[in-house]
């Protein structure tokens, strides 16, 4: 037993040692441990939807505001240099920096170039754990709206909301809102409505597959602002068809009976109009 | 080895960073409300027709005649519902000016028609504008000319356009069928060769009735039919283009129960054969007269029909001891079975846009129209009865014409519709007994 002990002592502190090195701590502590600004998000604040301030700051893309041409460049240009700095080994570190200034002088600028951005920058202050790199200056507010702009049918021009006259509103639904969120049952009840408003075109071969995107905005006493929008597009007759029965739905159901204090929300709606199911059902 | 620690941790951070960017992401894109609609209603679409106005150089009777045709087909549809005219609150609408919406829009109109008629130069002049009522916008709009005696005609290619425009699908108003009147008492019937518009108007006889005539069938590409005669016991089979009455003997067929179908160019035909107690597949070219033999069996194959793209070819046989559907090349290769249901399946029909394959099935004494996908799946019955038999389908692949028997003395076969739905059964008028129809493709 006691010998037993010894062997394992010995053993176990063979392995520290070998470990001690095998791993010196100067190697660990090259590793660039990249500083990553990250927001960490809480669950609420993916799920819930703020409501805006009236003198808040727009810190996003939000419907009817014109698209910013920069994501478009940026969207080339962020990648590289995450995947580059993310697989170096580290004993390129010393060199690395070097290298990436030389080889993404483009990528520096146009982030230097966000990062100056007001809007954005407002959105990007706070929390930079370590703000050790100009480059490294990660935004997940241009993820956004990377994500936003990835289009629905490749030869969609991308859809920016006509401008229907309407003064702009003050209200900024954002991040920096005071958190309202649309209940389960709201969205259930407004889902019906439309849905009983709206009778699919019979569909054909191949018409199971179209979705038509509809955006819309609607006034405080929820009726609709000025046309709704298909905001992608199809070549088919079918999807012609699909879109008419969806803009149809949309005029026969106004008004829309949702909760005043929640307008913030619901005053600019995405529709997806799906018809599938029903055709496989039938 | 040592590198390798700290490029694991980082490409798990790389992993984690990606993860966040995505939940950030679909935070942002959160800002507006996005609802997903999977359910809608299945109804027709309340359309108002107002009588159709003329402009001065007809009758207004003729410009109603025309409006009347279009509201009969786009009603039998079973797609839109024409709303009562009673209900308007604007009986006629300019046809020049922008129609006042809120009016429609109080008797639930969904779409509008108007249109105007007229008279130029010995031809008729038609004009119709389709309007979205809840948008106020103008979804179609045309004008033509045709011959005066074509009034019927302008009806049904105006109500094509519409149904073309909100369903998304060809229409198939503008359409004819050729059929077999039959009349006189049961024991001794007289059966003719006739041929009418879809909804049952203007029928003329093709054939004088001295002989039986049997299954005509449409070319899909052009206004030819091929049809069964019988002189005597042999039967022959002719080709008869409807536009011009010419017709030519094709062969005399002994034994042969079904006239052959035409290939989608029109330029073959496929039949079945009997020699020495069974029955084979053929082709056979138009041009050259040369036969081809597609299945060599000891069983009964027969019903033969092309698929629309002219590649494969589905027929009935009993080589797996009862009446089944299969499939194969149009060259008769890779021959296989894909009927599965209970009961035996015959007269399979392969529909114009190719998706759904009709047949008639006699399950428990009673024959039933149905139709499944080519690969046997999706089997299902659209419409039961006592007896119904040989479907044909519309055009657009949308509806089926079949004809149903009646028992008893005075019972006779009458033909139907029935869309895919299996819901919208209509019966379509005829002067006496129909029965063997065939549907025309779109008449240009």
């Amino acid at each position: 037993m006691g010998r037993g002990t010894f062997i394992s002592a010995a053993l176990h502190g063979a392995i520290l040692l070998w470990v001690l090195v095998a791993f010196p701590p100067s190697n660990l502590d090259k590793a660039p441990l990249v500083a990553i600004p990250i927001d960490l998000a809480s669950q609420g604040d993916v799920t819930k939807i703020k409501a805006g301030t009236k003198d808040a700051k727009d810190d996003g893309v939000l419907a009817g505001k014109p698209e910013e041409k920069k994501p478009e460049a940026a969207k080339e240009a962020k990648p590289p240099e995450q995947t580059a700095s993310l697989d170096d080994k580290a004993d390129d570190k010393k060199a690395k920096p070097k290298d990436e200034a030389a080889a993404k002088p483009d990528t520096q600028k146009q982030n230097d170039k966000m990062a100056k951005d007001p809007k954005q920058a407002a959105a990007d202050q706070p929390k930079k754990p370590k703000p050790q790199a100009k480059k490294r200056d990660f935004n997940p507010d241009k993820i956004a709206a990377l994500l936003n702009k990835i289009p629905d049918a490749a030869d969609d021009p991308k859809p920016v909301m006509p401008d229907d006259g309407t003064p702009p509103k003050k209200v900024k639904g954002q991040t920096n809102g005071t958190e309202i969120t649309m209940s389960v049952n709201e969205i259930d009840a407004l889902r019906a409505r439309i849905a009983d408003c709206w009778t699919p075109p019979p569909g054909g071969l191949g018409a199971d597959q179209i979705v038509v995107k509809l955006r819309l905005k609607l006034n405080e006493d929820g009726t609709l602002v000025g046309y709704p929008t298909v905001a992608n597009s199809g070549s088919s007759p079918f999807f012609q068809a699909a879109a008419d029965s969806a803009v149809r739905a949309v005029y026969q159901c106004q008004p829309y009976e949702l909760p005043k204090a929640k307008y913030a929300l619901w005053r600019d709606m995405i529709l997806n109009f799906d018809p599938s199911d029903m055709y496989r059902s039938g | 080895m040592a590198p390798f620690i700290p490029h694991l941790v980082r490409s798990g951070l790389a992993l984690a960073l990606s993860a966040l960017a995505l939940v950030a992401g679909s935070g942002q894109a959160n800002a507006v409300v996005e609802l997903n609609i999977t359910q809608g209603k299945i109804q027709p679409l309340p359309i108002a027709i107002p009588d159709f106005t003329g402009d001065g150089s007809i009758d207004p009777q003729e410009a109603r005649a025309i409006s009347d045709v279009v509201a009969a087909d786009l009603s039998s549809s079973g797609l839109f519902n024409p709303i009562d005219q009673a209900a308007f609150i604007e009986k006629q609408t300019n046809f020049d000016g922008v129609p006042r919406f809120d009016d429609w829009r109080v008797v639930n109109a969904q779409a509008l028609v108007v249109g105007r008629i007229g008279a130029s130069d010995g031809k008729l002049k038609a004009e119709f504008r389709l309007w979205d009522v809840l948008s106020g916008k103008q979804l179609a709009g045309e004008q033509f000319f045709a011959r005066a005696k074509d009034a019927r005609r302008v009806g049904h290619i105006i109500a094509d356009a519409i149904y073309e425009r909100i369903t998304g699908e060809k229409g198939y108003f503008d359409t004819r069928i050729v059929f077999v009147d039959e009349s006189g008492p049961k024991d001794k019937r007289t059966k003719r060769l006739a041929i009418m518009d879809q909804d049952g108007f203007n029928v003329r006889l093709l054939t004088t009735g001295q002989n039986l005539v049997l299954t005509p069938r449409f070319s899909p590409s052009t206004q030819d039919i091929t049809y069964m005669s019988y002189e005597g016991e042999t039967p022959r089979v002719y080709l008869l283009n409807i536009e011009t009455g010419q017709k030519e003997i094709v062969g005399s067929f002994p034994g042969m129960t079904f006239a052959p179908r035409f290939s989608p160019d029109g330029q073959r035909i496929v039949m079945s054969l009997e020699r020495d107690g069974n029955a084979d597949l053929f082709a056979m070219d138009l041009r050259s007269r040369r036969t081809f033999q597609l299945t060599n069996t000891e069983a009964i194959d027969t019903a033969p029909c092309y698929s629309p793209d002219g590649r494969q070819i589905v027929f009935e046989s009993d080589r797996d001891g009862s009446q089944q559907i299969y499939v194969m090349n149009a060259d008769g290769s890779d021959q296989h079975r894909i009927s599965q249901g209970e009961g035996s399946y015959s007269t399979p029909v392969w529909s114009p846009r190719g998706d759904l394959i009709a047949f008639t099935k006699l399950l428990r004494g009673e024959f039933l129209i149905g139709v499944m996908k080519p690969d046997g799946t999706g089997d299902r019955i659209l419409t039961e009865g006592f007896h119904n038999e040989g479907p044909t389908w519309a055009p657009n692949g949308r509806v089926l014409m079949f004809f149903r028997d009646s028992p008893g003395a005075a019972g006779g076969p009458k033909l139907y519709t029935i869309d895919l739905t299996g819901y919208n059964e209509r019966q379509v008028a005829t002067p006496a007994f129909g029965s063997d129809p065939a549907w025309s493709p779109l008449i240009n």
